[in-house]
């Protein structure tokens, strides 16, 4: 479990302070998938920083199974059971091969380097870019770079992994790699995942959906009770999954319910 | 004057071990004043097409033609050149690359500057294009850097948008905006081309958000241009969209999942209303049969 309590973090600068993130009090269950949405600069990865101590809180502390974040004894245990896949993947590649970056990570668990080998061929394969291993990585496209990154954090087999908006270059057929790939390591390993998103599409596969807003948590619940409101959603910069949207605009007359959140559930209910 | 690509090729570190082709045989028209979608998988030249467009790297082969003007030939004098360069407008794919000053204000004010307008009309234009982006004016004077990602994008499109390019190009701009910023930068941008007839680039992974502000589209794969063609059009090669890592419109998804149910509605549809209506309609003629029986 991960543990905020009365998390804050507030930056100074010279213009002054800003809150990013106020008072937030979250506990993340092991093994859930959880989605975090909201508008630009309302906090979401000032928090995910606090998950894996990339910062420290200002105020309120974070338990990471049970590890305080600030207990700097512990830094290299909490960093290996989150893992964490940034918006950019440019900052996050650092060796000359795709291979040697994947490992990058994993070598310094400490395990045999046949054991090394095998998790990166494997992470590799899972976001299909087996056959790039080779190559520089500042030679690959923006997607290509992002699945190499995801590749690097998936060889470490973290007990949880924080997702910043990780589909946000990646073309239909990568994010949906991506997205399989996220499912797949919680359903099948067990591996919480965190998803920081501004594709409602994705957040409907969460168990649980966090939306944010100017530092605090403005509601949250199941990706139903979430999206069933659209005018709070609307307000906060937010939005509905299209298909959400046209359930609604057809539901008065065909009298299908308005919290349908995918292309299955809408083609039943209207076949019905 | 159109904006033209003649038979261009491009070759990343040529003569080296490393050399790789990323665009091969690619011929393009962009006419003035239209709003054009480039889509494609991951690494299929999109960005390294719209580098070439904007004068920042030359054609390997091939020409680069603007209002008429090849602008890597380098008969044709330095500032002529320079001049047709500066009327392309590019957002960077991604914008921390873009962002240098120590304020926000600033480095939108470049670009104005620049182009010769002096420090107050530079402001003057630098906070309208804030304006339009969705950005509060209370981030003037913070530095670029210490914003989140999503401002950090808004910022970059500012600083191209205060310049007011004749063309305009966007290299995924609303990647990582949040479903409103998302929503207000593209109809911002189809406005600039129907009030003030600027011509509109759009690279995206986005198949709904071509869809909808496109006039035409143009479909990348493996360095080559694979179809071009009005939005109704393309979206119609549904499977060979997907094999080639593409996708279509979330609509358009759904009523070809109507369609294999048996249902009678067009599938050429990409449009959220017209979906609507079309959904609506089969539904009216399958509950009306469904009465008659
Ligand atoms: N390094 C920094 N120094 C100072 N202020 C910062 C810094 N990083 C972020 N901020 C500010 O903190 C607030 C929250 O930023 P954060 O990056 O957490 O937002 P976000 O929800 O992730 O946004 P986005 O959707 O755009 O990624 C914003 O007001 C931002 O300007
Ligand atoms: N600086 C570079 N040096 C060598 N090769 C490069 C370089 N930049 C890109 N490439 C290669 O050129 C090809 C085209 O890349 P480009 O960035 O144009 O693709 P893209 O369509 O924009 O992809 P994305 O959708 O991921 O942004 C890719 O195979 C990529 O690996
Ligand atoms: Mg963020
Ligand atoms: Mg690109």
């Amino acid at each position: 479990m991960i543990q905020l309590e009365n998390l804050t973090h507030t930056y100074s600068s010279e213009q002054g302070k800003n809150v990013a993130v106020d008072n937030i009090s979250l506990e993340i269950h092991k093994g859930e998938h959880l989605a975090i949405l909201g508008q630009n600069g309302c906090g979401k990865s000032t928090l995910a920083k606090h998950l894996n101590a990339l910062l420290l809180p200002t105020a309120g502390r974070v338990i990471v199974e049970g590890m305080d974040t600030k207990d700097e004894s512990k830094l290299w245990q909490i960093r290996q059971t989150v893992g964490m896949v940034f918006q950019n993947p440019d900052n996050q590649l650092v060796a000359t091969t795709v291979e040697e970056d994947c490992a990058f990570g994993v070598e310094n668990l400490g395990l045999e380097p046949k054991l090394i080998r095998q998790r990166v061929d494997e992470a590799l394969a899972t976001v299909g870019m087996s056959e790039f291993k080779e190559k520089a990585p500042h030679l690959l496209s923006g997607g290509q770079k992002q699945r190499v990154a995801i590749a690097g954090i998936i060889a470490m087999r973290p007990q949880y992994i924080v997702f910043d908006e990780p589909t946000a270059m990646l073309d239909p057929h990568g994010r949906s790699e991506v997205i399989q790939t996220m499912q797949k390591l919680n359903k099948e390993e067990n591996i919480t995942i965190i998803n920081i998103t501004h594709f409602m599409e994705e957040a409907v596969l969460a168990d649980r959906v966090v939306v944010m807003d100017k530092g605090k948590i403005a509601f949250m619940g199941t990706p139903k009770e979430v999206f069933r409101q659209v005018e709070r959603l609307k307000a906060l910069h937010l939005d509905v999954p299209v298909v959400t949207e046209l359930a609604q605009a057809i539901g008065a007359e065909t009298g299908i319910d308005g919290d349908i959140l995918t292309i299955e559930e809408l083609v039943v209910s209207l076949c019905r | 004057m159109p904006l033209e690509v003649k038979n261009v090729e491009y070759t990343y570190s040529p003569n080296t071990p490393n050399a790789s082709v990323a665009l091969k045989g690619v011929d393009l028209t962009i006419d003035e004043g239209e709003f054009v979608g480039i889509i494609g998988h991951t690494g299929s030249g999109k960005s390294t097409l719209v580098q070439l467009l904007c004068g920042l790297m030359e054609p390997s082969e091939g020409q680069i033609l603007i209002d008429g003007v090849d602008i890597n030939n380098k008969e044709t004098p330095k500032d002529i050149r320079k001049k047709l360069r500066l009327q392309v407008g590019m957002v960077f794919q991604y914008p921390e690359h873009q962002l240098f000053e120590e304020t926000v204000l600033k480095d939108i004010c470049f670009g104005p500057k620049n182009l010769g307008f002096n420090e107050e009309e530079a402001k003057k234009l630098a906070k309208d294009a804030m304006k339009k982006v969705g950005l509060p004016l209370k981030y003037a004077e913070e530095s670029p850097f210490d914003l989140s990602g999503g401002q950090k994008r808004r910022v970059a499109i500012a600083g191209v948008l205060a310049m007011k390019p004749k063309y305009l190009i966007l290299d995924e701009p609303t990647a990582g905006l949040d479903p409103q910023g998302r929503e207000e930068i593209l109809a911002q941008v189809q406005q600039m081309q129907k009030e003030l007839g600027i011509t509109i680039i759009l690279v995206s992974h986005s198949m709904d958000d071509v869809a909808r502000f496109a006039d035409r589209i143009i479909v990348m794969n493996k360095g080559e241009k694979y179809l071009e063609g009005t939005p109704r059009e393309i979206f119609a090669h549904d499977e060979e969209l997907i094999s080639l890592g593409l996708g279509i419109p979330q609509v358009t998804q759904i009523l070809k999942r109507l369609q294999k149910e048996g249902w009678a509605v067009r599938t050429d549809i990409v449009e959220l209303d017209a979906a609507k209506e079309e959904i609506l309609k089969a539904w009216r003629a399958r509950k009306g049969g469904n009465n008659h029986a």
